[in-house]
């Protein structure tokens, strides 16, 4: 791979006579630099994602190192909810709040499907819920139980599913978001 | 300092376009000017890129800035050994490793004589890791449509990175990706 390719405007500079290519004079440059980048299973990477130890785990699937949750033969009008289907890990070198983006528009209406942990990493909080709308999360909760050490796991992850929501339509995305707070 | 200076053949066309020449008429000159050129370590260039902060997710390798995502020393700070970035997912790195405040994986500096934009770019490539620049104290990914505020004379920009993986195959070897960190003039 070439790595160093610098492109100076020599055509400027001559157009213009301005042929002032002494020190540092610079109309444009442009350099092309290596990335690197490793795509690894959920399980691994930087903000994990890993089915629960518990029997819940069924309802997550792995495919291509990418986690799934798949909640089949929900009940028509009920209100189901399915606890400890995977975890949440910080593999990062910062503290990080992490949430799961309401669904602003498309299949799911809001509150139709929530999702929340049994096990958060401060006190081990029963239904806490990671709903948040997209960009928003209250870093002033005193318990802090939406931040994720480095390490610290956000474990039992779960999802309740309500009446007015039909899953045989639903077939989308939840966006799982982790921000330091400096990016939120 | 290793200076490596290369002298390029600048050709010069020149073509009458029914001009009132005196004496010296002529319908086409060429003339060959030479031009030289400085490469110049990444650190010591006009457009001067600096890595920042440990854990090398950003360094410096033969005079250049290159970037590995994990860096090679990240599992040496929080006790946390990432094995790579999630599929289908959305990263932003603002900083190294052992850097707890966000500021910048990398920095460009101005060396030159007047203000540019900063801005980054990529050869959009199906399958493999899109790779974008931005701005870690505004949070604005830099293009060269829409590329950074103005940077003056000596002034730096602290830039991140923001990597797309929606799309891209879990594999265990890197990806590499050629990432083109550009600066024009703003004047």
């Amino acid at each position: 791979m070439e790595r160093r390719k610098f492109l100076f405007g020599i055509g400027t500079v001559a157009a213009g006579g301005a042929a002032a290519m002494g020190t540092g004079a610079f109309t444009s440059v442009e350099a092309d630099r290596g990335v690197s980048v490793t795509v690894a299973d959920d399980s691994g990477a930087f903000l994990a994602l890993s089915e629960s130890d518990g029997p819940n785990a069924a309802y997550a699937e792995v495919n291509g190192g990418e986690l799934s949750v798949s909640l089949d033969a929900v009940n028509d009008n009920a209100e189901t909810i399915v606890r400890d289907v995977f975890d949440i890990t910080n593999n990062g070198t910062q503290d990080v709040y992490v949430w799961a983006e309401e669904p602003s528009s498309g299949e799911l209406t809001e509150g139709s499907l929530s999702i929340f942990a049994d096990a958060t990493p401060n006190g081990d909080q029963d239904d806490w819920s990671l709903n948040a709308p997209a960009g928003n999360v209250d870093t002033s909760d005193p318990s802090d139980n939406l931040k994720l050490g480095p390490g610290d796991t956000m474990a039992e992850v779960g999802f309740i599913v309500r009446d007015d929501f039909d899953p045989s339509n639903y077939d989308g995305t939840i966006t799982l978001v982790a921000k330091t707070e400096d990016e939120l | 300092m290793r200076r490596r200076s290369f002298v390029v053949g600048l050709g010069g066309v020149a073509t009458s376009l029914g001009l009132a020449a005196g004496s010296g008429a002529f319908t086409s000159v060429e003339a060959d000017r030479t031009v030289n050129v400085d490469v110049e370590e990444d650190y010591d260039a006009v457009l001067k890129l600096e890595e920042v902060g440990a854990g090398e997710r950003s360094e410096i390798d033969g005079g250049t800035v290159e970037f590995e995502l994990p860096g090679d020393d990240d599992g040496d700070y929080a006790g946390t050994t990432p094995t790579g970035l999630g599929t289908d997912s959305t990263y932003r790195f603002a900083g190294d490793a052992a850097d707890s405040e966000g500021g910048g994986l990398f920095t460009v500096t101005n060396h030159g004589t007047q203000p540019v934009a900063v801005y980054g770019a990529q050869t959009v490539q199906n399958d493999v890791p899109s790779v974008s620049v931005f701005d870690v104290e505004s949070g604005a990914v830099l293009t060269e449509s829409a590329p950074s505020e103005s940077i003056g004379v000596g002034e730096s920009l602290a830039c991140g990175l923001e990597v797309d993986t929606h799309g891209v195959d879990v594999r265990d070897d890197a990806y590499q990706v050629a990432r083109t960190i550009g600066a024009a003039a703003t004047v």
